[in-house]
């Protein structure tokens, strides 16, 4: 059966149930809501962004249900993206965010997990100065400042 | 949701990336800005494991507490493990004042300047072993 969503800018997408259940958010809603044909309002995601994640969830719609991770390593792994994710989250900066606050509002853990891991994948292995010019991000530290900084995290440079 | 965004303006997926980097990168990111150093720096230090400190660097009682007093600029979150001897850290039940001569209220004034002596068995980040 297929339900109705409809974006911030109005725009409703007709998706099958199943696939609108990845998210946990809309999930909830339709078993409170019980059976309708009424469109589910998703008044936080845009048309562009919304047609993204459907297609993630499309992809995903046999996935089964995540465990939580327990590992040993309290540092999660970023290097472990699938391939098609890995294209799906070819983007450019600002969709990258806007899908990842969209996968954090709808509660799509797997898409907000490998947009963590994208944008962990852009910090690694840069400077300050370079994460700065990738995310366009003024250094608003005095040299001071930044060269206390520095020496009180010396311990973990090592690591 | 914004336009334009900087990844600290939603603090929550700042942090939630930085689960994802290893120690020398999210130590590297602490520096990006003040807000960055704001959200980030609970997590990195969170990475520093003080488990096995005391018996790595073999330090007794009072040598364990000198350290602890030279490096207490470092400290930002104190608390006592079940496995430490907390005997170091207990008030004196004798009759000093507690506020002059104990050593846990000299050591807490020194590294938690606002860490209200009274209430030490509940206070920041100072836990009773069970």
């Amino acid at each position: 059966m297929p339900v109705t969503l409809t974006s911030l800018d109005n725009q409703e997408f007709k998706v099958d149930k199943e696939v609108a259940e990845r998210s946990i958010l809309i999930k909830n809603m339709i078993e409170d809501v019980g059976e309708s044909d009424a469109p589910i309002p998703l008044p936080n995601v845009s048309a562009a962004v919304l047609t993204k994640v459907i297609e993630y969830c499309e992809h995903h719609r046999n996935d089964p249900v995540q465990v939580q991770d327990e590992t040993d390593d309290p540092r999660k792994r970023s290097n472990d993206i699938e391939e098609w994710d890995m294209k799906f989250m070819q983007v450019d900066q600002e969709m990258l965010f806007e899908i990842i606050l969209a996968a954090n509002y709808l509660d799509i853990k797997p898409l907000l997990d490998v947009g963590c891991k994208t944008v962990a994948n852009i910090i690694k292995g840069k400077t300050p100065e370079e994460i700065r010019k990738a995310f366009n991000i003024v250094n608003d530290f005095t040299p001071e400042e930044e060269a206390q900084i520095k020496k009180e995290n010396e311990w973990a440079e090592d690591r | 949701m914004s336009v334009s965004m900087d990844l600290s303006d939603v603090p929550e997926i700042l942090v939630m990336v930085s689960k994802y980097l290893q120690v020398k990168s999210l130590s590297r990111a602490t520096r990006v800005s003040r807000q960055w150093h704001r959200f980030l720096l609970p997590e990195l230090w969170s990475c520093l494991h003080i488990v096995g400190y005391k018996s790595r660097f073999g330090m007794t009682g009072p040598k364990f507490l000198r350290s602890l007093f030279r490096y207490g600029h470092f400290v930002r979150m104190f608390c006592t493990l079940d496995h430490l001897h907390l005997d170091l850290f207990r008030p004196h039940p004798g009759n000093h004042p507690r506020n002059d001569l104990c050593p846990l209220n000299k050591l807490t004034k020194l590294i938690l300047p606002n860490f209200d002596s009274n209430d030490w068995e509940t206070g920041p980040g100072l836990h009773t072993p069970m």
